[in-house]
Parts: C-alpha cells; sequence; structure tokens
C-alpha cells in the first residue's frame, strides 16, 4: 500500500516536471522553427566562414 | 534539309538568376565563360564569389525561375518599428526577408552576414523567413546591416503584425491544449482505475484518494484551458444567445461541479467528461488556428510580390535628370517617375512622355495588352510591356484606383453577416431545452417527491451532464477537420469551417471569363503559312522570342529553333522589325504590316477576317517584304471548363459567367467550347460585385475568379473561390484558394462540402438520439454511473467515426 503512494507520487513528479520542461522550451520559441534544424544541421559545419556566435 | 546549314543558338541562363537570357542583350564574361541577364545578377555573383560562397550555386535545389536581382535602396526610417532596445543596449531587429527561393538563400544571407564580426547574431526563420539580427548600434548602423541583405539581391521588409496576431491565436490554443491534454490524461489514469475498481471492488480509502487526485488534477484544466469558454459564454448567456461555446461550458462546468459534490457525497466523479471534451475541443480549434495560419503565410507570400520601390526622376536646377529608387509609400502626387519594359506601376496618374504597352489584364481581365500615349491614363498595379514612360503621379497610395477596390472589398467583408453553423443553430434550441428539463427535475424531485435538496439538485445537475455530452461539442469540429485534409487533397484550402458548410448550400455558380474560365494566357490557335518550310517559320518565331509581348510569345512557343538577330526593334502597339540571317522579318498588326507597304492577297483577306470573327487577334509576319503567313492568337479555354461546368449544370447548379468582354467576343468564345451558361458581359469590377451582391440575396452564390477586378464580387459572395495564380487581393478576399488551377476541383469540392454537412447533421442526429434515451433515465435518477459513461463514450466514438467517413 505504502508503495502505491509512492509511485503516486513519483509519477507526479515526473510527468509535471516533463510537463513544465516542456512549457518552459516552448516559452523560449524552441519550437518556432521546426523547419530550420535539418537544413541548418548540413550547412553549418561546412568551412570556415561560419562563425557561430552565442 | 534547309536547317542543317543554319547556325543554332543554344538558349542561355543567367549565372545567377537562371533566368534565360538573350545572348545578343545579356552580358557575356569572358573570364568566367558566364552569361548575365543583367549588372545586377553579375555583381551578386562576383559577391558571392569573392566572399567564398561560391558554393551557394550547388547547394540551391529548389530554385524556381527568379526574376533578376534589383538592387533596392533598404530606408533607415522605415524599419524604426521593428527595432527593439536590449537591455545591455545592443538592437534586435525584426525583418521580414523577401526573395528567399531555398534552403541554400537562407544559409548564404546569414553566414555572409555573419562573417562581418559587429553582428552578433543573425537567424532567419526557415518556415516563414522572418529574421532576428543582433547588432550593437555603436559598431554597425541599422543602414549597413539592411544593407547586408539587399547587395545580395534579397529585400528586407519591416516585420507586419498581421502574422503575429494569427501566431499569437495559434499559441495561446497550443498551451492551452498542452495543459489539457497533459492533466486529462493523469485524471484518466486514475478514473480508469476507479471504474474498474467499480467491478472489481476496491480500497474505499483509495477510492476516495483517487477522487481526490483527479479533482485536484483536473482543476487547472478548468480554470486555465477552459477560461476562452466561460468567458465567451457568459457574454453570450446574457443575450440569452447559446452557441458551441456555451454547451462547452455548461457540460464541462456542471460535471466538474456535480463531481466536486459527488466526492463528498460518495458518488461517482465525471471529472475525466469534464476534462475530456475541453482538450478534444481544444485539439480542434488548435488545427483550425494552424489552417488559418497557412492561409495567412501564403498571402503574405504573394504580398512581396508587389513593386515595393519606384523610379523618381528629379530634374536638378540645371535641368538635367536624375533618378532616385525610393520607396512606394513615400511616392508624392506631382511626383514623376519612370516606368520601364517589366515594371508594375506603381500609382495613378497620367504619361508625361512616351508611349507604351500597358498589360492592364489584372483590373479589366483582359490579356490583351492597351496601347497608351502622351496623356494616357495609367493604373497603380498594371504592368508595362514595352517600351518606357515618364508618368506624373495623380493618385497615390489609398487613393490609387486599386486600393480603393481594395477598401470596397474590406467593406463587403466587414458587413458580412457571418452565418449561424448548423450545430450552433441547433445547439441554440438544445440549450434552454436541457435547462428547462433540468429545472423540471429539480421542481419534481424536490417538490413533488420531497427528496430533500442535496438529492434534487445532484439529480437536476445529472440531467446537465448527460444532456451535454462530448458528441455535440465533437460533431462539428471533427467533420470540418477531417474534411479540410480531404479538401487540400482534392486541391483546395478553405480558410474557415464555416466556408466548408456555406460552400454545400451553394447552388449558384458564378465564374469570371479571363484566367479562370480560360487560361489567361495567350496561345497560337490556328495559323495559315505559304511556305511550308520550317526556316521560315524558324525565322518567325525567332524574331518573336526577343519580344515580351503576350502575343509574340504565344507565336515563340509554336517552334522550339532559335537564331540570333542582326537587328531587332519593337514600336509599342505596332509590332516587331528584325533582321535575321541577312533577311528582313516583320511581325505585327495587318495595319502596321501595310504601313510597311505589304501586300495582302485575297485568300489572306478572307482568312482574317473569318479568324476576327471568332473573337481572335491576328498576328500578321513578313519575311523579305512578303507577306508569308498570318497567325491567330486568343486566350484559351481551360480543358475542363465546359465537362465541370455541364457536371454542376446536372447537378442541378445555376451556372453563370462574367466577363468585362464585349458580350459576342464572350459568345463564340464560350460557343466555340460547348460551354453554355448565362453570360453578363461588360461588367465593371464593381457591378461585378453588385451581380453578386444582389443574387446573394434570393440564392446561395459562389464566386471563382482570379484578379483584382474579381475582388469585389469574391467578398460579395457567399463563398468566394480564388485561382492559384491568382492576385494577393483576389486571394485575400476568397474563402478558399485552389492550390491547383483545375477547374474540376470546385465541382469535386462542391460534393465533399455537401457530404461534410450531412455528416455534421447525421453527427447531430446520433448524439441528439443518445441523449434522447439518457435524459428521461437522468431526470428519474436512474441512470447507472457506469450506464452514463457508456452512453457518453460510444456517442463520442459514433461522432468520431462517422466524421472519418468524409475522408473515404
Amino acid at each position: 500500500m505504502k508503495s502505491l503512494f509512492i509511485l503516486i507520487l513519483l509519477s507526479l513528479v515526473v510527468g509535471i516536471s516533463a510537463f513544465l520542461w516542456f512549457i518552459l522550451s516552448s516559452k523560449r520559441n524552441q519550437f518556432d522553427d521546426i523547419e530550420g534544424p535539418k537544413y541548418r544541421m548540413l550547412n553549418d559545419d561546412d568551412d570556415d566562414n561560419i562563425i557561430n556566435k552565442k | 534539309m534547309a536547317l542543317n546549314n543554319i547556325e543554332q543558338v543554344n538558349k542561355y541562363t543567367c549565372a545567377h538568376c537562371s533566368s534565360e537570357v538573350n545572348p545578343k542583350t545579356g552580358i557575356y564574361e569572358k573570364e568566367s565563360d558566364q552569361y548575365f541577364c543583367c549588372e545586377g545578377c553579375r555583381s551578386v555573383y562576383h559577391l558571392i564569389n569573392d566572399e567564398g560562397f561560391g558554393s551557394f550555386y550547388t547547394k540551391r535545389t529548389d530554385w524556381d525561375d527568379a526574376a533578376p536581382v534589383e538592387q533596392v535602396e533598404a530606408d533607415e526610417e522605415y524599419f524604426e518599428t521593428s527595432l527593439e532596445v536590449l537591455k545591455n543596449g545592443d538592437y534586435s531587429l525584426s525583418i521580414v526577408i523577401t526573395g528567399i527561393r531555398c534552403a541554400a538563400c537562407i544559409w548564404l544571407i546569414e553566414s555572409s552576414a555573419l562573417k562581418d564580426e559587429r553582428i552578433k547574431s543573425f537567424r532567419i526563420n526557415y518556415a516563414n523567413h522572418k529574421a532576428k539580427i543582433v547588432f550593437n548600434p555603436k559598431d554597425i548602423s541599422v543602414k549597413e546591416v539592411l544593407q547586408k541583405i539587399t547587395r545580395l539581391g534579397y529585400c528586407p521588409l519591416p516585420s507586419t503584425n498581421i502574422e503575429t496576431i494569427h501566431d499569437k491565436e495559434r499559441k495561446d490554443y497550443f498551451y492551452r491544449f498542452g495543459v489539457a491534454a497533459f492533466f486529462s490524461m493523469q485524471v484518466m489514469i486514475y478514473s480508469i482505475a476507479n471504474y474498474t475498481g467499480y467491478f472489481k471492488g476496491m480500497d474505499e480509502n483509495l477510492y476516495f484518494l483517487f477522487k481526490l487526485l483527479s479533482w485536484a488534477l483536473a482543476t487547472p484544466v478548468l480554470i486555465y484551458s477552459a477560461y476562452p469558454f466561460f468567458q465567451k459564454s457568459f457574454s453570450a448567456i446574457r443575450h440569452f444567445h447559446f452557441t458551441m461555446d456555451t454547451l462547452v461550458a455548461i457540460g464541462a462546468g456542471t460535471s466538474y461541479l456535480y463531481s466536486v459534490a459527488a466526492v463528498f457525497l460518495g458518488y461517482e466523479t465525471y471529472f475525466d467528461t469534464s476534462v475530456m471534451i475541453i482538450t478534444l475541443i481544444l485539439l480542434g480549434r488548435f488545427i483550425e488556428a494552424g489552417a488559418k495560419q497557412k492561409g495567412g503565410n501564403a498571402v503574405a507570400k504573394l504580398l512581396s510580390l508587389k513593386p515595393k520601390n519606384v523610379r523618381k526622376i528629379i530634374y536638378e536646377q540645371n535641368g538635367e535628370k536624375s533618378y532616385i529608387t525610393i520607396p512606394i509609400d513615400q511616392l508624392l502626387k506631382g511626383d514623376l517617375f519612370e516606368i520601364s519594359t517589366g515594371n508594375n506601376i506603381a500609382a495613378d496618374g497620367r504619361i508625361i512622355e512616351g508611349v507604351c504597352e500597358i498589360d492592364e489584364s489584372m483590373l479589366t481581365g483582359e490579356p490583351m495588352p492597351v496601347n497608351k500615349t502622351e496623356g494616357g491614363q495609367v493604373y497603380a498595379g498594371t504592368k508595362l510591356i514595352n517600351g518606357t514612360c515618364t508618368v506624373m503621379a495623380e493618385n497615390v497610395g489609398v487613393d490609387s484606383f486599386l486600393s480603393k477596390i481594395a477598401a470596397s472589398v474590406d467593406d463587403a467583408q466587414s458587413s458580412k453577416a457571418p452565418i449561424q453553423d448548423v450545430a450552433d443553430n441547433f445547439i441554440g434550441k438544445f440549450v434552454p431545452f436541457v435547462l428547462i428539463v433540468s429545472l423540471i427535475t429539480f421542481i419534481y424531485w424536490y417538490f413533488a417527491a420531497l427528496v430533500g435538496a442535496e438529492v434534487s439538485i445532484m439529480r437536476a445537475v445529472s440531467v446537465l451532464v448527460i444532456a451535454c455530452p462530448c458528441a455535440m461539442g465533437l460533431a462539428t469540429p471533427l467533420a470540418v477537420i477531417s474534411a479540410t485534409n480531404k479538401l487540400s487533397e482534392t486541391g483546395v484550402i478553405f480558410k474557415n469551417g464555416e466556408a466548408i458548410e456555406r460552400y454545400a448550400y451553394v447552388d449558384d455558380f458564378y465564374f469570371d471569363k479571363t484566367g479562370t474560365i480560360t487560361t489567361g494566357n495567350m496561345t497560337v490557335t490556328d495559323y495559315k503559312l505559304s511556305f511550308s518550310c520550317s526556316s521560315v517559320l524558324n525565322l518567325i518565331t525567332s524574331a518573336a522570342f526577343y519580344s515580351k509581348h503576350p502575343a509574340s510569345k504565344a507565336i515563340a512557343a509554336v517552334n522550339e529553333d532559335l537564331y540570333e538577330y542582326e537587328k531587332f526593334e519593337e514600336m509599342a502597339g505596332k509590332g516587331i522589325k528584325a533582321e535575321i540571317k541577312n533577311t528582313s522579318v516583320i511581325l505585327g498588326s495587318q495595319k502596321f504590316l501595310k504601313e510597311n507597304s505589304i501586300k495582302f492577297t485575297e485568300e489572306y483577306e478572307e482568312y482574317i477576317e473569318k479568324v476576327i470573327e471568332k473573337g481572335s487577334t491576328i498576328v500578321c509576319a513578313a519575311v523579305n517584304h512578303i507577306l508569308v503567313g498570318v497567325f491567330a492568337v486568343s486566350d484559351i479555354i481551360r480543358e475542363e471548363a465546359a465537362a465541370t461546368i455541364s457536371l454542376l449544370q446536372k447537378d442541378g447548379n445555376n451556372v453563370s459567367i462574367i466577363t468585362g468582354d464585349s458580350e459576342k467576343a464572350a459568345n463564340i468564345m464560350l460557343g466555340n467550347a460547348g460551354i453554355k451558361a448565362n453570360i453578363y458581359a461588360n461588367v465593371s469590377p464593381f457591378d461585378k460585385g453588385n451581380i453578386l451582391q444582389n443574387a446573394k440575396d434570393t440564392k446561395k452564390t459562389v464566386m471563382i475568379g482570379d484578379g483584382i477586378n474579381d475582388a469585389i464580387a469574391l467578398t460579395a459572395a457567399s463563398v468566394g473561390i480564388s485561382m492559384r495564380n491568382s492576385t494577393d487581393i483576389s486571394i485575400e478576399s476568397a474563402s478558399a484558394v485552389l492550390l491547383r488551377n483545375d477547374l474540376l476541383i470546385i465541382e469535386k469540392s462542391h460534393k465533399i462540402c455537401r457530404k461534410t454537412l450531412r455528416i455534421i447533421k447525421e453527427n447531430l442526429f446520433w448524439a441528439f438520439s443518445y441523449n434522447l434515451i439518457a435524459i428521461p433515465l437522468a431526470c428519474t435518477g436512474l441512470i447507472h454511473p457506469v450506464m452514463s459513461a457508456a452512453f457518453m463514450s460510444f456517442s463520442s466514438l459514433f461522432v468520431v467515426s462517422n466524421s472519418m467517413r468524409i475522408k473515404k
């Protein structure tokens, strides 16, 4: 019986933290450009021209 | 064969923009062995190579036929509203970049700009071509940043607000749906445990704990996700107006409140029903918002095709002319500006100097260009096909004819009464009915059966809960989602679900003629040649190839072979004179050839008369001053037009064709193609709107069109459908856009919309039938909790699977 309570609690914590993580990444506009990465991946390490400034 | 001893010329393409280059007028560069169509392309080509981005040309894959580079000056002031000052003093500039055609363009712009150490970050969104640039104003000015883009031949525009409103709406639904989906899944876990516990038996404490957990997890959904429903239904109820939102709010709200009470009273809880209905409805809204955004993107892309700049002429004090390129909105009344071949005219005005041919098809629908000379009136948005002229601007900006059309479209749009869709109509009657039944239930149990307030209230509320199941709320959205998918597969995008329903009721079809029933392109339909020798034909088509006139293009398309010319002269509105292979070639109207003292035999005169009667335009050709052939050029009717119209008529629809042409020309043309329909001829853009407005009073109408002249009619009709290659304003005014220029789609989608409407009605009927059984049971208090749960999921399942039938 006790294990059940722990598991319920655990599932809620894991679930809600995953959910918050998703909301956070969405708020940081990480889902705005879902087209780009597949092209950037191919272009970025092409030559020395790209200076990745962050 | 005569062909063999004649040297052939290959068709060259520009090294930068890959448009076709005329080897005579284009630029050839020996060092690189490349052809360029203009200086602009050439300088960009070298710039790209010098900076080490030559791989751009191998990287670009889906590069469409692009327009040559037109170097533009970006005005700093223009971008003030797009600037944002960051905390550390840096500027963040948000812009939209037009001219981007492929992924390689983005790579080129980003990496060439980032080569400059002063630009801190430069990121372009691949999906909507919006860019965010961060830099310090102390290091580099806004102007310099913009030049980084313009020098490559792309055009930066200040970021517009239209898209961000869509973005916000979509994002809002996205969050609300996300929250609802996550929590309803959690609620489901405990609900299923409780349902199985009902059959198998379970620990009382655990049962109570699961109820509490469901309550806790359902609360955020009700408070946050369902907020828009509650907000909208409160204002609706105040006006005794019941909509889908009211139903969702009542259904979810009462089942939630009922469940909260049930937690303490020991009844079964329905938190799962409450959150599931919210989640599913939000999913529908989210998808719909996405479709709207897609439509918006298409419009934004088309808007970018408009001319943004104009070449203004300034007279210096010493009388010398100089040119300056300015953005279109800085042009003032009375300003002089120059337009040359291929330009779009920026403002309404009068020609001061020069002779030209203007393609006014977007305004009048007429595909053949109009000749204009000094004093001639020109309209904004029309295109100069041939010649150069100076124009004095008369009506600029919002005063231009083009903008007036846009304004009346806007008017028509705002005065459009929103139609109440089937479900809302039904719900408007159903909700008050349920409320009354629920009230009667309470009165009966409290006053007649005397079971006490607590039980009476629970029974009355359970009527509400049972009566407002998911099924009814889902009846329309699911059918609309499924229909939207099917329709876009068929080749048409509807901007909203309302239009799909409205199109189902339509039985009165109005087609624009030019560009809709016809292709809008000139084609050679018939020709008569004196010689069957191919070299004569080659001479004629080669001469035609170098001209930009639509009739010449049609003639050039007859033949693939191409010769170079020694001399070439084009007279606006008359024809062309060329010297090819030491032979003189004259091409043009009958009058033009007669002016050049070329004799017409009787045989040819007869032929010309016959062709003109059919409504075609004549182009005569003379080689070495002897008439060798006559071409009949006309706008041809789309292959599928006759079939589409007869199919629509067979279905009992009324079909009409509206045109700006004369009645005779339209009759002959349509008669030849075997099209029988009502014809409205000599119609101006504003009259087109009136025809549709009047017809709408008695019938449900649809307008299918493509030009600016159709925009008002597209808005005035119950449903407006625009063709794929339409002008941006008509796409904006229409409620649906064809993805392919195939008129049969119009007939097919009409069937799909009708089917969708039928399915929506079926959905409502079945959802209602379930209620009809469940409501009396709820009133009597006899309904078993598991039975009510089964009723709810059955009716939802039915609606889901029935809606899927649209896809078949």
